[in-house]
């Protein structure tokens, strides 16, 4: 068997998942960075506004910046955080990202999503490179409940928002805030 | 940071208009640098508080994709690159890049 009768077909086949499928092929490679990296939505997002010819190439360079910056990116060691026993839900430094998740029960994917859109930002400290955590107060925890809540009710995210930045300004207390949307479904 | 023709090519294209929001693909557009060295540049200079980043907010977008994520200039960041393409301009390595911004007189 010969190696050459391959190698038209493979190219081949390679020029038409990147060409003609690049969201595809782009959405696979960003896979090389570890979970949550933020690279994974800022390239996929990045796509949209790539001229379509360009997107070949546009894919073509992201694969190398995915090997050169996300694989070591994914077999780096985290040293400075050290591991919180499970037990300790309510340390003195905040809640993580899994635990808040947990406890007021939306996903992982919506609280990173909110994080990033500044919808809710940890007030203890933000996850700043890979390794480093989210730790969010007791207040953003209030906080996360009352946004779940809005959103179980059927109020749109945009809504959801509005009504946090009128919260916040007012300075009102988060807690009141919960009982109150607990009851208006209708908000 | 060392200066490289890619830095300096990432800065210009980052002075070049300093108070707005830069995007990665315009950027790679207008430096010419390949994603592969602008993105871990980018990544340096937001650690070195040079930029800062951000999400565009969804409720904002008119076309059917996701967010995008931008980086803007920190008041360090213009002083620093400032410093960056000035210093440039004494170093013979880096005559053809600036040759065709002569025009601009605030870096000279």
């Amino acid at each position: 068997m010969e190696v050459g009768q391959f190698l038209w077909p493979t190219v081949i086949l390679c020029l038409v998942v990147l060409g003609l499928l690049p969201g595809f092929a782009l959405r696979l490679i960003v896979r090389l960075y570890p979970k949550h990296h933020p690279r994974r939505s800022e390239l996929v997002a990045e796509l949209y506004v790539v001229p379509y010819k360009d997107r070949l190439l546009f894919v073509a360079q992201h694969l190398e910046l995915a090997i050169s910056e996300g694989l070591p990116a994914r077999f780096r060691t985290r040293p400075d955080v050290p591991p919180t026993p499970r037990a300790s839900v309510c340390s003195t430094d905040g809640f993580r990202g899994p635990q808040v998740c947990s406890i007021v029960g939306i996903t992982y994917r919506q609280l990173d999503y909110w994080a990033r859109t500044d919808l809710l930002r940890p007030s203890i400290s933000e996850a700043r490179r890979n390794g480093t955590q989210r730790r969010y107060s007791y207040r953003d925890l209030l906080e996360c409940k009352v946004i779940k809540r809005l959103l179980d009710a059927g109020v749109s995210l945009r809504s959801a928002r509005r009504a946090m930045e009128v919260l916040r300004s007012s300075r009102a207390e988060v807690a009141t805030a919960n009982l109150g949307s607990a009851g208006a479904s209708r908000l | 940071m060392r200066t490289t023709h890619a830095l300096l090519q990432v800065a210009l294209a980052l002075m070049g208009s300093p108070e707005r929001r830069h995007w990665g693909y315009d950027l790679m557009k207008r430096s010419g640098v390949r994603s592969g060295v602008l993105y871990p540049i980018l990544q340096r200079m937001l650690r070195e508080g040079w930029l800062r980043d951000g999400w565009e907010d969804p409720a904002e977008i008119v076309e059917p994709r996701p967010p995008r994520r931008y980086y803007e200039l920190t008041s360090k960041g213009c002083k620093e690159l400032g410093g960056v393409i000035s210093e440039a301009h004494t170093d013979p390595r880096f005559v053809p890049l600036l040759a065709p911004i002569e025009g601009i007189p605030a870096w000279r």
